[in-house]
């Protein structure tokens, strides 16, 4: 293969790989608080590779059909690039000292997990995908427990880490039995044993299954999700709640729907199974939570069931749909917590009683909460509705009617403590008086936050066409 | 001779398993478990699966069970890990556990009396055609490996690094 082709085909992932070393040699070069210029660099970096996504075209599989860069994967990157560039201009001006002093780290590992979901949405072979899932989780569990000086922080790490590696184990062992009776670690192959019903590969890959369900945290396997949410750094966590859980379907829909075809059908109950486990679940545990973040975790949780539905309908049109699910709540759920972070900058506090009375210190703020809370809540004219309506609707068209009840019922759950948020900015008196400040990076991530929403929101139409169309060949 | 030397390690591996389960002394039981472990390396080595037998020795034999001996040297045993143990009545669910793989042993064993399923041929162990795959097929995956490594290295020193 001319080497030019490989380049290509690879492009996000040098540029990348590049910017890692480029970091690198520049925390090297810089001392205390300087090492803040880290953090431009890798945003800096990050926003052209961003750019440099529109320019790439889907292109045959390289590395010996074990990369592949088609429509699904090059959405999957934008989505990543995207969610990660809020994330890092948020945690620019983050006060802690951790973040001055570590910057050239945090940015280090933060962008080599990235490389992790690149090379993921790509991995058409067990073993890359296993490595590059690997690469995306081991940076996490570390930034997880940034904040070391914190006896939470560390402990939350260390749960994140057990769980983690458990749940790459069980996915390993699965994965072993699927290369065990198909022969071979390429997925295409995998996919066409799986089709001729051997009975070790269903094995091999409900295990593998499991695994894949601990990452994107549905709900026997939910555990460390509030914990490690309420202490880790929130730019940071705003990220995690989104950006791995947007590879893991990417991963999820390469291994059981790409070129399985009619037996797709066969993970319908699975699925809708476990979906139906983590929207209960999750939205009745969100219901009492008095931390922001903690609240935000377990609906967290209830968004990933959500997008479960779509998963269980087994169809292009549900993989379309939970795409466009997962870029409605990259919009919604970081730009909540980045809300969260604004507050607990100036306030000191993640608990709900910190946003009381918001609306009358920063009326804005206020309102893009407002707008985030919405569309987490799927009300209608902003995002996260169409991306509900749609996975429901998705659903709906393989006749899981139940499912869509059920979701439909739990929905109103969700809005009643979403609302509740709502009710302390807008109706309980402020405690105390005085605008919330916020950095101008930090404004600026709310501000891409609230358009996306919006324009999510009023004209939904050319995301899902552009879903759909990059779902349509899985099947 | 190879009959002779299976059998002999074969008994040092029963015996070094039987050691690690009976020994009161933790630490006693950890030397038993790295005699086991080497044990099973050669036989490894006797299937011709070379690298699976380095990797043994230098993965369990080394890395964890010196991590194993550091945990217990560190958390040393106070009195309820010595004394009675308050869980004995659950020793009982063991019997279960063994029989239904006792009866998976003799299945396996039964399955395979006559001689190697059909359609099996002798994987190459070796560490040259393990290294042809990895810098041909799976040259990729190796490489990010080496990213993995990265990041793996500059998050412990994160994490254990005293002050900056």
């Amino acid at each position: 293969m001319p080497t030019p082709d490989i380049v290509r085909a690879l492009l996000l992932e040098l540029g990348l790989a590049a910017l890692l070393l480029l970091v690198f040699a520049a925390n090297l070069g810089l001392r205390g608080a300087d090492r803040r210029v880290v953090g431009w660099i890798a945003t800096g970096g990050v926003l052209v590779l961003g750019f440099t996504s529109f320019l790439v075209a889907p292109a045959p599989a390289a590395l010996g059909g074990m990369f592949v860069q088609d429509g699904l994967a090059i959405f999957a990157k934008r989505l990543f690039l995207g969610a990660t560039l809020i994330g890092l201009l948020a945690s620019l001006g983050e006060p802690e000292v951790a973040f001055a002093r570590r910057a050239g780290e945090y940015h280090l590992l933060l962008l080599s997990s990235l490389l992790g979901m690149l090379v993921l949405a790509s991995a058409r072979d067990v073993i890359l995908l296993f490595v590059a899932f690997e690469l995306m989780s081991i940076p996490l569990y570390v930034l997880a427990g940034f904040l070391k000086r914190r006896d939470e922080a560390v402990e939350a790490a260390l749960k994140f880490f057990l769980v983690g590696s458990v749940s790459s184990a069980v996915m390993a062992y699965g994965l072993s039995f699927v290369y065990g009776a198909a022969r071979s670690t390429d997925l295409a192959k995998v996919a066409q044993a799986a089709a001729s019903g051997q009975p070790l590969v269903t094995l091999g890959l409900l295990a593998a299954f499991a695994g894949f369900a601990f990452k994107i945290a549905a709900f026997p396997f939910h555990m460390w999700v509030p914990d490690t949410y309420e202490a880790a750094s929130t730019p940071f966590v705003a990220w995690l709640s989104v950006a791995p859980k947007a590879a893991g379907f990417v991963a999820l829909f390469r291994v059981y729907f790409e070129g399985a075809g009619e037996r797709a059908a066969a993970w319908i109950p699975v699925a809708a199974g476990l979906a139906t486990l983590t929207i209960v679940a999750g939205n009745l545990m969100a219901l009492p939570q008095q931390n922001t973040k903690r609240l935000l975790a377990y609906s967290g949780i209830a968004h990933i069931g959500y997008m479960l539905v779509g998963f269980a309908a087994a169809s292009a049109s549900g993989v379309a749909m939970v795409l466009f699910y997962l870029v409605a709540y990259v919009f919604g759920n970081m730009g909540a917590f980045l809300v969260v972070e604004a507050v607990a900058r100036t306030e000191g506090s993640e608990s709900t009683a910190a946003l009381r009375g918001l609306a009358q210190r920063s009326p804005l703020l206020a309102l893009a909460m407002l707008l985030f809370l919405l569309s987490l809540g799927g009300v209608p004219f902003v995002a996260g509705f169409w991306a509900k309506l749609y996975v429901f609707w998705a659903a709906a068209t393989v006749g899981l009617y139940w499912l869509v009840l059920l979701g439909a019922v739990l929905t109103v759950v969700a809005l009643f403590y979403y609302l509740l948020v709502a009710k302390r900015m807008y109706i309980e008196p402020p405690e105390r008086t005085g605008r919330v400040r916020l950095s101008p990076t930090l404004a600026a991530a709310v501000l891409l936050c609230v358009a996306g929403v919006l324009v999510l929101g009023v004209y939904p139409k050319p995301l899902v066409m552009a879903a759909l169309r990059v779902a349509a060949p899985l099947f | 001779m190879a009959s002779v030397a299976f059998v002999l390690i074969a008994a040092l591996a029963v015996g070094s398993a039987l050691g690690l389960v009976l020994k009161r002394n933790a630490i006693h039981g950890a030397l038993f478990l790295v005699v086991n472990l080497a044990s099973v390396a050669a036989l490894y080595l006797m299937l011709g699966a070379e690298f699976l037998a380095a990797a043994q020795v230098i993965v369990y034999a080394g890395a964890i069970m010196v991590l194993f001996v550091f945990a217990i040297m560190v958390l040393i045993p106070g009195k309820e890990e010595t004394g009675p143990d308050p869980r004995r009545p659950w020793r009982l669910v063991a019997v279960p556990v063994g029989a239904l793989l006792g009866v998976q042993l003799l299945v396996v064993v039964r399955a395979l009396r006559g001689g190697a399923p059909a359609g099996a041929q002798p994987v190459p162990g070796s560490v040259e055609a393990l290294a042809r795959l990895l810098f041909t097929q799976y040259l990729f995956p190796f490489e990010l490996t080496s990213v993995l490594l990265l990041a793996a290295m500059v998050g412990v020193l994160l994490l254990a690094r005293r002050r900056t």
